[in-house]
């Protein structure tokens, strides 16, 4: 199947996990997510400067909340919004799995999971909840 | 850096409103015209002694000044369009403000006019998918935040719809303003949820309007015999964006940190001196978190100031959005700023009738913008 967005996420090969493309600075390690053609923020690093990197999606939940209205056309309501801190230090938000919000601190991982949408279903990234002694 | 402390003085001579409102066919034209003939009106001026426009507008579209202005004579004015996002007012109200302290003009205007519908993103064109885009929309970017701070320092549900109650009873008694019904506590939690703790009447409403302010310099104010004693000084005007910060990606709320006070010291004045805030509340939560950012009070405590009522008009503080902000008097993006300026104006002369602060003296204009930029100016009277 293919994936909805590619230049975001790969498959990791494990299971449905996935991976996240991002962009470091070879001389600070700053990183960047998404790779875009614009650069490393942080820095100022150019993208040919840059090495494409990819991020183990696995983090924890820094903040979630659950959203009531479809806000945008399309959105399916509730949807489960976070803030997450990935293991590599940067912050960006991304869906939850299911409808129950995570505490703060609650360990996920990115996955790949089947999204219906305008031309046919495609591989979309949600993050998991990771059960204690996964 | 240069501020305006240390160039011309300016004074706002007039101010003019075009009630925000939920969307019409009226064209932007008339509402734009209303608020500038109200300026005019109110500062005593004649529209040729005004020679520089900056017309605050987030969705009209190219050249929205020049079609407009037309209609009130081409006098050859500088009209320049200024589009900040939610701060387009404020920013033009910056500019006309720089052209009198600079000495390029004597009388300048800034209005803010919009219509909701055609506003386009640029973050929309910047070729960059997201992994959720749902997390830009703003109710879920203010939701999360919301969410983080009652995390953080036990803020209630409750605590954030008592800032909905306070400014949709201060916009009650504003007749410039959207939304002119006070509410309840219980009505304000018991509106539809929209995302985490937020409901409907937590979120600024869609609309449309228009806000003129008509700066002035010493001199013109002298030359056209215009009442000095109501001609309010701008005492400094700050503008900036946000720096990236290590903190679970809350760099909006150290942007405006930074950009009030700074503005504060720009003017030469403390947060004890402020008698009133007018800021961006386009949500409940914002005004609590900008607030204590601001350091009306310290960090955690702005829930408590709200239950006493410290943040009401004659709450014998500091009154925090007595036009009743964004989420009461309405936030048609192009004008707000300016409406910003026009309430605090109303205020320091003492002629708020009816949501009047008793006392005030010195008043801050804090907004932000979408991307995020922050705007402030510090007011004061005589």
């Amino acid at each position: 199947m293919e994936l909805r967005d590619p230049s975001l996420y790969a498959p990791s090969g494990s299971a449905d996990g996935a991976v996240l493309l991002a962009l470091r600075d070879p001389a600070s390690g700053a990183l960047a997510f998404p790779r875009t053609p614009y650069g490393i923020g942080a820095t100022g690093t150019p993208s040919e400067a840059a090495e494409p990197v990819e991020l183990s999606g696995r983090g924890e939940v820094l903040v979630c909340v659950t959203v009531h209205q479809p806000l945008s056309p399309g959105m399916k309501v509730p949807l489960l919004v976070a803030r997450l801190r990935l293991e590599e230090g940067l912050v960006l938000d991304g869906i939850i799995e299911g409808t129950e919000e995570p505490r703060p601190g609650t360990p996920v991982r990115a996955v790949l999971v089947p999204e219906d949408a305008e031309g046919g279903t495609r591989l979309a990234c949600r993050f998991r909840v990771v059960e204690s002694g996964a | 850096m240069t501020d305006l402390a240390s160039m011309r003085p300016v004074r706002v001579a007039g101010i003019g409103m075009h009630p925000y409102q939920f969307p019409t066919e009226t064209p932007y034209v008339t509402l734009g015209l209303t608020a500038l003939r109200a300026a005019l009106a109110d500062a005593g001026l004649q529209w040729p002694d005004v020679t520089f426009a900056a017309i605050g507008t987030g969705a009209i579209g190219m050249a929205a000044g020049r079609v407009m202005l037309r209609h009130i004579g081409s006098t050859g004015l500088e009209v320049v369009q200024v589009e900040n996002a939610s701060a387009s007012g404020s920013s033009a109200f910056r500019m006309a403000c720089l052209m009198v302290a600079s000495g390029q003009h004597e009388v300048a205007l800034a209005l803010g006019v919009d219509k909701f519908g055609s506003a386009q993103r640029a973050a929309h064109k910047d070729g960059i998918p997201r992994l959720t885009p749902a997390a830009e929309i703003p109710a879920v970017k203010f939701a999360l935040m919301a969410r983080a701070w009652r995390d953080r320092f036990g803020l209630t549900r409750e605590d954030m719809a008592r800032v909905a109650v306070k400014n949709h009873g201060n916009a009650a008694r504003n007749p410039y303003a959207q939304f002119r019904k006070p509410r309840t506590l219980e009505q304000v939690l018991n509106s539809n949820p929209v995302a985490g703790d937020l409901t409907s009447l937590q979120c600024t409403p869609r609309g449309e309007g228009a806000a003129a302010v008509i700066v002035a310099s010493e001199e013109a104010i002298r030359r056209h015999g215009l009442d000095r004693n109501r001609a309010i000084r701008v005492l400094s005007s700050v503008s900036s964006s946000e720096h990236a910060v290590a903190d679970e990606g809350w760099s909006l709320v150290e942007m405006v940190q930074r950009s009030g006070l700074s503005a504060l010291a720009a003017a030469g004045v403390g947060m004890e001196d402020i008698d009133i805030i007018e800021l961006h509340d386009a949500f409940t939560i914002e005004e609590i978190v900008y607030a204590e950012a601001l350091g009306l009070c310290p960090l955690g405590e702005g829930a408590a100031q709200l239950r006493e009522g410290k943040w009401d008009i004659g709450g014998g503080g500091c009154a925090v959005n007595p036009s009743g902000g964004l989420l009461g008097m309405g936030h048609p993006i192009g004008p707000t700023g300016a409406g910003q300026i026009a309430e605090i104006v109303r205020q320091l002369r003492g002629e708020a009738e009816g949501r009047q602060h008793p006392g005030a003296r010195t008043a801050l204009a804090h907004m932000i913008g979408l991307g995020s930029v922050a705007v402030g100016h510090v007011l004061q009277r005589d």
